[in-house]
């Protein structure tokens, strides 16, 4: 059995000078010049339920290939993929973007669920490591 | 300042690093955390104060004494921050919060 790896979520909230479908549209949009999806190297991407993206882009100085499946696309509310590469250690991470109305704006919210919790998905910098370590070891012992 | 501040601020000095090193070891008295360090009382309460204010230790009252003790959670913070993804898309967001904030005061 594969032993189980410790996993962390990430969650962002951001409020964007535009309507629900326009931030929408723009997210999923690789021609638009603000769209994660933009900027890629090679770019597949087929925004429906089951649909697949494919896209390789500079991260941390080198070309990281990443991919996934749409889970979820409910114009202009709610938009969900499975997200791996590298640097999810071969697990199926899970994007959810949720676009809300507030007043004539609209507020994003992204959470990355499901990351690899380890001490290389975090630190970079030598200079974390140790600290990181410690706080490793005192949190899974908090936690357990 | 938030607490991400906070926390990057208490651990960026090195006898504060020092000073958590010791207490990840197990509780202490403050003159115990004082002892290797060639600095004052004083400067010792200086440095829990700012590591009290990021959340990173607690003080455990009992009768006469104090037992300072180690809190990880904070740190939590510092490890999400550095992770890839917490930079990858906080460029990305930026860049989608810029690109329409630039847009509407182009609009008439």
């Amino acid at each position: 059995m594969i032993p189980k790896l410790k996993t962390m979520d990430l969650t962002f909230n951001r409020t964007i000078a535009a309507s629900p479908a326009e931030v929408f549209d723009a997210w999923l949009d690789p021609t638009h010049p603000a769209t994660p999806f933009n900027g890629s190297e090679k770019l597949l991407l087929d925004p429906k339920v089951d649909g697949m993206f494919y896209f390789r882009h500079l991260m941390e100085g080198t070309e990281l290939p990443h991919f996934g499946r749409f889970t979820i696309v409910d114009r202009p509310k709610k938009v969900q993929y499975t997200w791996m590469s590298r640097h999810t250690r071969g697990l199926e991470s899970v994007v959810t973007v949720t676009f809300q109305k507030k007043g004539d704006d609209t507020l994003l919210t992204l959470n990355h669920a499901g990351l690899p919790d380890d001490e290389m998905g975090r630190a970079h910098d030598d200079g974390w490591k140790h600290y990181l370590g410690l706080f490793d070891q005192r949190f899974v012992t908090q936690r357990a | 300042m938030d607490n991400l501040t906070n926390v990057l601020d208490a651990i960026a000095h090195p006898s504060r690093r020092a000073i958590l090193d010791r207490l990840a070891r197990g509780p202490a008295r403050v003159t115990e955390i004082a002892e290797p360090f060639d600095m004052s009382l004083n400067a010792v309460s200086k440095h829990l104060k700012v590591l009290e204010g990021a959340g990173l230790i607690t003080r455990d009252v009992q009768g006469r004494e104090h037992f300072i003790e180690f809190q990880a959670e904070p740190l939590r913070l510092v490890s999400s921050w550095v992770h890839e993804y917490e930079r990858f898309w906080t460029q990305r967001l930026d860049r989608l919060e810029a690109h329409f904030k630039q847009r509407k005061r182009k609009k008439p």
